[in-house]
């Protein structure tokens, strides 16, 4: 048998050069390929990381801002929280992320909350393995990417405005005003009180509706601004001014920049003092001395040249006070918390100097009326009227002034009278609706708005630099 | 003989012929999956950059449809501005600016307050530039293309996002 043998030449060489080429050219491309795709997978997780963030971050941020306002800017350590260089801090996990979060400068006006926000990716583009073996995990690391943020604190308080309603605000009197003055602060008032010659002009108005003409101005004279909810219209008559003390004494309507369409308030509802335990409160005389000094030629000598004596109905030292039914006159001497629950109806509230008295009212109606009313030579400071959700309507009649801070968010606030003097209003309202009848002059007191009352709140949230993140402790890591 | 040179060059045809195409289209398909890469890593980091800056910054000061002007966390000014001619998105700090985006066909800035719509998941707009101190939410969406041979394939990145100013309204 012949076998026929076909020799090798050049051109099967060749052919293997060339497949090897190709074979190397496709391993290329798909080398590539992978590479590709394997950095987009990175990128992608990556950035998915990065947003997934934030969100635990915001949870850390939430829990500081809910301890700190629960437990006041001193007395953090509990709940988990623990003390360490200084700083109150909680470790918290939410499914395979976590956050740590601290409370700084607790001491002070400020206090500062940092949240680290740690996430999982699947990827590390930073291995020193190099970036084609960044995505061979080791056995139990997990790799974590960090970011933090910086929140500076401010505290709030309840009276940041001079009139606010839940629902309509409706000034119908005559020669109505609104402006401000600051108790506290000599330059703005004479003894704390408020002075015409030293007002300022932030006696702001806002309703959180958004009704068309929710809030109708008249002719009133508001020197401040006004704010409604979004599509809350504002009605103002042809000489009816809102505006800076400036621009309104050559302007009518409403100044550029003085109007605000995004109210947006949460009025919690007052509770209940306190269940049972309280004083009954009773009446009896009270009698002020007057002394006058007088200089003779041995030096000074002090007499009592005069005194007044005065009946009240409701005579209160310091502590808690409970009746069903208060009607009367009532001399407040020390610091008192007075819980009316079924009628309110008052002629005279008497303030000494230096105290402090908190009425709480679920009486459903109360009346404030006669010629010497509320607190009128007093600060508003002193005075803080609480009304209940059973609390649906409250009168101030009479032409003697009214001197605190009314906070009643279900009742509908009637002001009638006023008398002709300039002192009607002094301090701040807050109701469902308020309605002014009357020649009338509000004067916001600018000092309420610096006695808190509403908690801790944002003031200023920024993102931390990545140096300022430490990388996760047990794990690989990696920032930002 | 004639017969297997025709069979030899028909044959060497169709597997060139299948060469070409197989090469053909992986040349289109890495140029397709490339621009998707590059696009999608290139808005990532536009969407990143921006909701960072929108969210920790002060205030918004101008805001037109294709441009946004903020002052940021230091008090100075920040803009983003789109130019629909030469279709790029570019970020504009301290005088230095900084292309984010290439081969952007549109771009839209739009404010919100901090307001919701009652019974849905909106918010109020701002309408006018005299609210613009109102403005909480700035609204962005844009959409980024590539073309290969000079034909708009599927690469075409749109991007959507809500962000919340921080410390407006507090």
């Amino acid at each position: 048998m012949k076998i026929l043998r076909t020799s090798p030449g050049r051109a099967g060489g060749n052919t293997l050069l060339l497949c090897v080429v190709m074979m190397g050219l496709i391993g290329f491309l798909l080398v590539v390929y992978l590479n590709l795709v394997k950095n987009q997978n990175a990128v992608t997780a990556r950035s998915q990381g990065w947003n997934s963030s934030m969100p635990i971050i915001e949870a850390g941020l939430e829990e500081a801002l809910a301890h700190i306002n629960a437990h006041g800017a001193t007395n953090l350590g509990c709940d988990g929280w623990t003390l360490a260089d200084g700083k109150y801090s909680m470790q918290r996990s939410i499914g395979d992320a976590y956050y740590i979060v601290r409370i700084t400068n607790y001491g002070g006006t400020v206090p500062i909350i940092e949240s680290l926000g740690y996430v999982p990716t699947p990827l590390m583009a930073s291995s020193d393995r190099g970036l084609l073996l960044a995505d061979v995990m080791q056995p139990g690391t997990v790799n974590y990417l960090g970011r933090g943020v910086r929140v500076t604190l401010r505290s709030t308080a309840l009276f940041t405005k001079g009139m606010v309603a839940k629902d309509s605000i409706n000034l119908n009197g005559n020669n109505i005003t609104t402006d401000s003055f600051d108790s506290s602060d000599p330059l703005y008032s004479t003894n704390g009180l408020y002075i015409a010659g030293k007002r300022k002009d932030h006696g702001d108005i806002a309703v959180n509706n958004s009704l068309l003409n929710s809030l109708n101005m008249g002719n009133a004279d508001v020197f401040g601004s006004v704010s409604t909810g979004p599509g809350g219209t504002v009605s103002i008559g042809p000489n009816g001014v809102v505006g800076d003390l400036l621009w309104a004494q050559n302007h009518k309507g409403i100044q550029s920049g003085h109007l605000r369409n995004d109210m947006n308030v949460n009025f919690p509802d007052v509770q209940a003092p306190w269940n049972g335990g309280a004083f009954t409160p009773t009446g009896g005389w009270i009698t002020n001395w007057t002394f006058v000094t007088v200089t003779n030629g041995s030096g000074v000598v002090s007499t009592n040249s005069s005194f007044t004596s005065k009946q009240y109905d409701y005579i209160l030292d310091d502590g808690n006070w409970e009746k069903a039914s208060i009607s009367g006159t009532v001399y407040v001497r020390g610091n008192a918390k007075l819980y009316v629950t079924s009628t309110l109806n008052l002629s005279d509230v008497t303030i000494v100097g230096g105290k402090r008295l908190d009425l709480y009212s679920s009486a459903a109606s109360v009346s404030l009326s006669g010629n010497n009313t509320a607190n009128s030579s007093g600060l508003a400071t002193s005075f803080h009227f609480w009304g209940l959700p059973a609390c649906t309507s409250v009168t101030f009649s009479g032409n003697a002034a009214f001197t605190g801070a009314i906070y009643a968010p279900s009742a509908s606030f009637h002001m009638n009278g006023g008398g002709n003097n300039n002192i009607d209003f002094v301090g701040a309202a807050i109701a469902r609706s308020i309605t002014m009848n009357g020649h009338f002059n509000f004067h916001y007191d600018e000092a309420l708005a610096r006695e808190g009352g509403g908690g801790y709140i944002v003031g200023s949230w920024n993102e931390m630099s990545p140096t300022e993140v430490p990388a996760a402790t047990g794990v690989v890591s990696f920032n930002q | 003989m004639l017969i297997e040179a025709i069979m030899a060059i028909g044959i060497t045809g169709l597997l060139m012929l299948a060469l070409v195409s197989v090469s053909m289209f992986s040349t289109r398909s890495f140029a397709a999956l490339y621009n998707y890469v590059a696009l999608d890593d290139a808005n990532r980091l536009a969407i990143d950059q921006l909701t960072r800056d929108v969210r920790e910054c002060n205030s918004v000061t101008t805001c037109t449809t294709n441009a946004l002007t903020l002052v940021d966390s230091d008090n100075f000014s920040l803009s983003y501005t789109y130019s629909p001619s030469t279709r790029t998105l570019t970020r504009l700090k301290n005088g230095i600016a900084k292309v984010l985006l290439s081969e952007c066909d549109t771009m839209t800035f739009t404010l919100g307050k901090r307001n919701p719509v009652s019974g849905t998941y909106d918010i109020y707009p701002v309408p006018s530039a005299s609210e613009i101190a109102e403005a909480k939410v700035v609204n962005v969406a844009w959409t980024c293309s590539r073309a290969i041979l000079g034909i708009k394939q599927n690469t075409e990145s749109v991007q959507t996002a809500r962000i919340v100013i921080r410390k407006q309204g507090t």
